[in-house]
């Protein structure tokens, strides 16, 4: 090793670290630069490689000396591919779009590699090239130099990965448990659809956001928005690119989103790039069919108007399957012997669904569920009882006292039973109602008050009760999204406009 | 050969080989269970509620059946091009390859016999022979391009009940106690009511159980006279008389069923027992002399008549009291022209006449009574009529008519879980055939279970050596049609 190969390096190494120092972000990069800055990703594999190889020689020669000298060689070798990739890396980094803070720390890391791979080479070599044995200070400013570069190295390279790749490139497939350990959701619930409940999910939110951040958000995000254009989120959406909005409300075929989605593969400008893992035909229809109805970040999936394509990609995720309301609900099974306990009252108890924790109550007599037996075998139940039939008999308002106690009621039949105003207090904390049929007993406009503060209520039943017309409006001011039926009738009709058949038989040909 | 050994030998000649096997599995389990300390269970209710497979919309059905094949072009499906080209010869492009059971030749086409006006916010055509059905329009979602594979009466309506043309399937009433048990414990789960002045062509086969055990057939009741046939005590026998002696016949069955096994037994031992119930429970729920005027107006009743809409008034009663299915049959509708009964401008007018007003007073007494939101009513004919004017006979005469046509018919369906006031699928601008939209019976019959609770691709039966259903292979949900 020789001084010259020292300075040669040195020039380098100036060189490198001018650039970071004085080449300025932003603006528009030559195509020359550009096609030096692309071969970045091919070149930067070496150093990492042959820094550590060298890294690890370092550690063996400690037992087998004649090591020594082909760590010197790799050193160099190896600071000098580190100031090869860094030049191509910071001509690469003109071309911007990427995350401000992580690349500047992997700008600094990249030229820090070189800088110290050849302070490594400096320490280990000097004293040979002087001609005595080495200094205490050299010998452990080399070790600490290896150490730092081995960080280095793995700091770098992570940052590099984390530029092109995203942030939870690494995690993506991790294993549950390992992710639970490090504070990250499950697996299963990323690049899912979020489809809860589609009265509380926006179309967006449910549908769009989960296709843009698994398909579009690699390169389009905040952190490293290509083009200008990020995808991540409502604001950025709508700024669109360098060149313009990429979304026209309503009109798809003049976005620039659907237009570069629906390119052929081959056609310059198709999105996503040939290579990288392209949108199902499903989810391109879904985009599409999302900026033709006005690219709303407010609409609710639920009343979302459907296309029969755009149906049938719904059903295909299982749209239908979609646990809401009480379902939705984490809730014990109940007790079989709960079940058997009320049964044996002569009630009918059956299970609401397969693998759903809920029951239906029906009474088949008329007197079976107007008791305190009734009322006390109920309470253990008290969690899984939705549906409860009472209809037909003879229960009174003793009985509304216990069913304020079913937190999960959805319907409640009570139709030609002894229920009053009186009782329907009780009813007022029944948060999931549906459905309460009142017809044929006496309540009456005052009763209804209890019932305006029951915000899952969709079906009222009034027919012959003693409510009138004022106390329905109330009740309706209160409730716009509430029906309430107080009985119908078939309007009369002028038979004579129909034709009898005794007139038809006549006009034949 | 001791008395001993001969009645060995009797017992075993009753043991079929089915029996055996299934018996030996049994018993092995109760084996296992008696070594476990429990005593193994009497014999299971067939009729004991189930749960469904998901949570249901509907909790009971009711099927109106207009026998015969109602004409969608006189009802629902307006088509004025079909009006332009009345007269006009058929084109030998839709006659290629079809087959019909009557037209022979080339055809005729046949005008819409009435007048078309839309109806409610949903803006639903109705014809002038439904006044008070387009009432009712907005509750209801109509089903335009239903097919169907079969062109003839009996066939057609087995293909609709029991998902197969042919005779052996159990009906879809059947399937469907059979899959969710019953509500009642007084009445039977599964009713059937016939209207129009003759039974469905298939017989009682379109609401039989099939190869399912005969305590899920439906059962008819007669709306004038008995409501069930031979369920009253003769004269001279007490009520508690019946009671010890049902009670009898049923300890000796029961005994039966532990020497024989055969399932059979236990449906006889339900139905009795479902009879001696029913003898209270039926006259009254059958009863509709108890309604007020006003109902019996808003039906439009004929007092003591086997009539239509007696027999709606009659299946509300019965869903009112947790009957799970109700098929109403109305013969008359099979308006081919060769006479009057038949003919577009004649029989045809009076069924529109009889069902009516009935149906829309079901639509709104179910409704008003809150039962529509868990109802679920189905109407329409086992196939519709073709486009073009049968004449069968080559001579004029003063009907005209329509032939079966099993590629576009109309039906609709309204209550638990249905949208309300829509219409799905489309025939073309002569109604011949589905251009969108288009719904086979297996698809409504899987409608109809998913609604119900119930997968139709779950819902099997094993007999003679695989898992039988309703759908048969076939089948699709229609999402469309769902709330």
């Amino acid at each position: 090793m020789t001084k010259k190969a020292l300075i040669f390096l040195a020039a380098g190494l100036v060189y490198l670290a001018l650039m970071l120092v004085l080449v300025p972000g932003g603006g528009r990069p030559s195509d020359f630069t550009l096609f030096l800055g692309r071969f970045h990703p091919a070149v930067v594999h070496l150093p990492i490689g042959i820094l550590a190889i060298g890294i690890l020689l370092e550690l063996f020669s400690r037992r087998w000396a004649r090591l020594e000298q082909s760590v010197l060689i790799l050193l160099y070798a190896g600071a000098w591919a580190a100031v090869v990739a860094g030049i191509a890396g910071l001509y690469l980094a003109q071309s911007g779009g990427y995350d401000p803070i992580t690349l500047i720390w992997h700008k600094r890391l990249g030229v820090l590699i070189a800088i110290i791979a050849a302070a490594a080479f400096t320490l280990r070599s000097w004293a040979d090239i002087a001609q005595r044995p080495p200094s205490l200070i050299e010998q452990r400013g080399y070790l600490g130099a290896v150490v730092a570069l081995a960080v280095c190295v793995g700091l770098a390279g992570h940052l590099g990965g984390r530029l092109t790749h995203g942030a939870t490139y690494l995690t993506r497939y991790m294993p549950d448990g390992l992710r639970s350990v490090a504070g990250l959701p499950s697996k299963d619930d990323i690049g899912k659809l979020r489809l809860q409940d589609p009265a509380k999910t926006t179309t967006y939110d449910a549908l769009i956001a989960p296709i843009l951040a698994q398909r579009c958000a690699t390169c389009h995000r905040e952190e490293r928005a290509r083009g200008g254009l990020a995808l991540d989120s409502q604001e950025a959406l709508l700024a669109g690119g360098d060149d313009g909005p990429v979304i026209i409300e309503g009109r798809s075929e003049e976005s620039e989103l659907v237009h570069r989605i629906w390119l052929p593969l081959y056609a310059d400008g198709h999105m996503p790039p040939e290579g990288s893992q392209q949108l199902t035909v499903a989810e391109a229809e879904l985009i599409r069919w999302w900026i033709d109805a006005g690219a709303s970040f407010e609409g609710m999936l639920s009343d979302a108007e459907t296309t029969p394509v755009v149906q049938a990609i719904l059903d295909g995720y299982g749209l239908d399957e979609i646990k809401t309301g009480i379902f939705a609900l984490d809730t014990a099974p109940p007790d079989s012997g709960d079940i058997a306990a009320l049964e044996a009252l002569g009630v009918a108890v059956t299970g609401l669904a397969e693998e759903v924790p809920y029951v239906q109550v029906r009474c088949t007599n008329l007197d079976a569920c107007a008791t305190d037996e009734f009322a006390a075998g109920l309470r253990p139940l008290a969690r899984n009882v939705a549906w409860l039939d009472l209809g037909r008999t003879n229960v009174d308002d003793n009985i509304l006292a216990t069913v304020q106690d079913l937190p999960h009621l959805t319907r409640l039949y009570l139709q030609q039973t002894n229920v009053t105003d009186v009782g329907l207090i009780h009813l007022s904390s029944l948060e999931y109602l549906e459905y309460l049929n009142l017809y044929g007993t006496s309540v009456s406009d005052s009763g209804l008050a209890a019932l305006a503060g029951l915000e899952s209520l969709r079906s009222l039943y009034l027919w012959q009760t003693a409510v009138t017309e004022d106390g329905v409006a109330r009740l309706k001011a209160d409730m716009p999204n509430l029906y309430i039926n107080t009985g119908l009738s078939l309007a009369p009709v002028d038979t004579t406009t129909t034709e009898s058949p005794e007139e038809s038989t006549e006009d034949v040909e | 050969m001791n008395l001993l050994h001969e009645a060995h030998r009797m017992r075993l000649g009753h043991v079929t080989r089915r029996h055996f096997l299934r018996s030996t599995g049994a018993s092995l389990g109760a084996i296992a269970l008696a070594s476990m300390g429990s005593v193994p269970q009497a014999a299971p209710d067939p009729l004991t509620p189930k749960r469904p497979h998901f949570a249901p919309r509907a909790r009971r059905v009711i099927f109106l059946h207009m026998a015969g094949g109602p004409s969608s072009l006189e009802l629902f499906d307006y088509k004025p091009d079909l009006a332009r080209l009345h007269g006009e010869r058929c084109p030998d492009s839709l006659l290629e390859g079809k087959r019909f059971a009557f037209i022979r030749g080339v055809p005729k086409m046949l005008g819409p016999q009435a007048t078309f006006q839309r109806y409610g916010e949903s803006g639903a055509w109705v014809s002038n022979h439904l006044p008070h059905f387009a009432q009712v329009v907005d509750e209801v979602a109509f089903l335009k391009a239903m097919h169907t594979d079969e062109f003839n009466h009996a066939p057609a309506q087995l293909l609709v009940h029991s998902g197969s043309p042919r005779l052996g399937r159990p009906s879809m009433g059947a399937w469907v106690t059979y899959g969710l048990g019953t509500e009642n414990d007084n009445l039977p789960a599964f009713v059937v009511l016939l209207s129009g002045g003759a039974a469905p062509d298939a017989g009682a086969s379109v609401y039989g159980s099939g190869f399912l055990p005969t305590v899920y057939q439906g059962v008819q009741c007669r709306s004038v006279g008995d409501p069930v046939l031979f369920l009253n005590d003769p004269q001279g026998l007490p009520r508690s008389l019946r009671k010890a002696s049902v009670e009898a016949i049923n300890r000796i069955n029961a005994q039966r069923h532990a020497d024989v096994g055969d399932p059979e037994i236990l449906t006889r031992i339900a139905q009795y027992e479902m009879a001696f119930r029913m003898q209270t429970s039926v006259p009254e729920a059958m009863d509709i002399a108890k309604e007020p005027e006003y109902i019996h107006q808003m039906y439009g009743t004929q007092p003591s008549e086997n009539a239509f809409s007696n027999n709606c008034l009659l299946a509300r009663r019965l869903l009112e009291r947790g009957v799970r299915f109700v098929q109403l049959f109305h013969w008359g509708w099979d308006s081919h022209g060769a006479g009057a009964s038949e003919a577009l401008n004649d029989g045809f007018l009076k069924r529109c006449k009889e069902t009516d007003r009935p149906v829309a007073a079901l639509i709104l007494d179910l409704k008003q009574r809150g039962l529509l939101d868990d109802t679920l009513i189905i109407w329409g004919g086992e196939f519709g009529r073709t486009p073009m004017l049968e004449n069968r006979t080559g001579v004029d005469n003063p009907f005209v008519g329509r032939d079966h046509h099993s590629d576009a018919y109309t039906m609709w369906m309204a209550g638990g879980g249905i949208k309300r006031g829509i219409t799905h699928g489309a025939t073309d601008p002569i109604g011949y055939s589905g251009i969108r939209g288009r719904v086979h019976i297996h698809d409504l019959q899987a409608t109809i279970l998913h609604l119900l609770g119930l997968d139709h691709l779950r819902l099997t039966y094993p007999f003679q050596g695989r898992d039988f259903r309703l759908t048969d292979v076939h089948g699709k949900v229609v999402h469309q049609v769902l709330a």
